[in-house]
């Protein structure tokens, strides 16, 4: 009889235990379906849907220069996806892309013995990693993103860390990204702290901010497809897969979170420190929106 | 002893009017979100009505920058907005040459920028989720 008692307990001890844990990512598994759903029913038929999602799009641009059917593999080009004039041109870059040189770059960096004559082999046997950061640290119960990744090597093994954003932390992410291609992004809510982490750059990404009240999501969600001046304005989905990029405007490989801080002062509002709690729970969630796409870093934008 | 009472009466009251009517150094941020920014930081064009209004905007600015939401508008950051027009008003030349006008518009701005960025932070706070996709 106590047998039974205590197997029935432990069973539903188990059962909640199983049901909880996937619950975690309920609202965000809800979040991510909703949001492919949205860009593959606005770019089904631009033209069509112009009332819906371009009024403001001339119909001759949208006739001639717009790609249909998006299929969700289409979206890690960002706006090249659809945007078949830019397309042309970033096909012809990429004959040649600028990125090499940060790519081998990167590589050397890989294997650059420290003081202590380790290297970040030691820290990261396999360079193809990407796939697997951003993540939730249960026990720092914190996001950690591949930037914090790589100078916690460095400081762990004596080295002074890097400057997040570009120059040789941006070339090393680059590395990582170019031997990671094809992974499929896999992020995971394991508990409640992720959860309300994942929430948290939720919040941030549809919030409206800066003295324009403009939210991440005006441009990269309804605005997506739409122009700023003769730009177009690439989608949130896919968005993470391809950074580290090579921005023609920056001359350089810049990480998602340089993106970011360019975002802040387009918005109008004052940008926060690189790799600060709001910035990595932000990249978590946009991480989280294309969960499933493959990665293809580094990549080429304007 | 009547004249005690009234002098203590008339302290008294004294001290309930000021305590009512002075700014406090730390502005409460509940009731921030609820100003009329317009009418708080409207600026008379004297010397002393811009200096009065940038002072209560660096006062905002605390609470601003302590939300994280500070404005940056073409390129000039909030605070800098702020000292670069103490600057002008307490420039005597400059105030001369006609520049009030401008002085009291930069100061109108800095004030009411602190309070707006707090405001629509409020107000994000209630709305974010009706942007996202469903």
């Amino acid at each position: 009889m106590f047998s039974k008692i205590v197997k029935t307990s432990i069973f539903i001890v188990a059962s909640a235990t199983i049901l909880v844990a996937g619950s975690f990512n309920a609202q965000a598994e809800k979040d991510r379906l909703a949001l492919q759903h949205y860009m593959l029913a606005k770019f089904k038929n631009p033209v069509a849907n112009r009332a819906e999602y371009f009024p403001y799009m001339p119909l001759h641009i949208l006739k001639t220069q717009y790609a249909k059917n998006l299929k969700l593999s289409d979206f890690l080009l960002g706006s090249y996806a659809y945007d078949l004039d830019a397309r042309k041109q970033y096909t012809e870059l990429n004959e040649f892309p600028p990125y090499v040189f940060n790519v081998s770059h990167g590589e050397k960096l890989y294997n650059t013995k420290f003081k202590n004559g380790k290297s970040f082999k030691d820290c990261f046997p396999n360079p193809a990693i990407k796939g697997n950061y951003p993540y939730f640290d249960t026990k720092k119960g914190e996001v950690i993103t591949i930037g914090l990744a790589i100078n916690e090597c460095r400081v762990k093994n004596g080295e002074k860390p890097w400057k997040y954003g570009k120059g040789k932390l941006a070339d090393l992410d680059g590395y990582f990204a170019f031997k990671s291609r094809g992974q499929v992004l896999n992020v995971t809510i394991p508990n409640a702290a992720a959860e309300k982490a994942y929430n948290a750059g939720k919040k941030y990404y549809y919030s409206q901010r800066g003295s324009l009240k403009m939210s991440c999501a005006t441009c990269h969600v309804q605005g997506a497809g739409n122009k700023l001046r003769a730009e177009s304005l690439s989608p949130l989905l896919g968005q993470y897969n391809h950074f580290p990029v090579y921005r023609l405007k920056w001359q350089a490989l810049g990480t998602m979170q340089r993106r970011f801080k360019g975002c802040n002062k387009n918005q109008g509002e004052q940008p926060q420190k690189l790799q600060s709690k709001d910035y990595r729970d932000l990249e978590y969630f946009l991480a989280y929106m294309s969960n499933g796409l493959k990665l293809d870093g580094p990549d080429i934008r304007k | 002893m009547k004249k005690i009472y009234l002098l203590g009466s008339v302290a008294a009251l004294t001290i309930l009017i000021s305590g009512c009517t002075t700014q406090p150094s730390q502005p409460n941020r509940i009731e921030m979100g609820k100003l009329d920014a317009s009418k708080v930081c409207k600026t008379p064009e004297t010397s002393k009505g811009i200096n009065a209004t940038l002072k209560k905007a660096s006062m905002y600015l605390k609470v601003t920058k302590k939300d994280k939401v500070e404005f940056r508008t073409r390129d000039v950051i909030h605070h800098k907005y702020i000292t670069t027009s103490q600057d002008i008003a307490l420039s005597k030349k400059l105030l001369a040459k006609g520049d009030i006008k401008n002085a009291t518009f930069a100061a109108y701005q800095s004030c009411v920028q602190a309070i707006r960025a707090v405001q629509q932070e409020d107000e994000a706070n209630k709305t974010y989720l009706l942007s996202v996709p469903k």
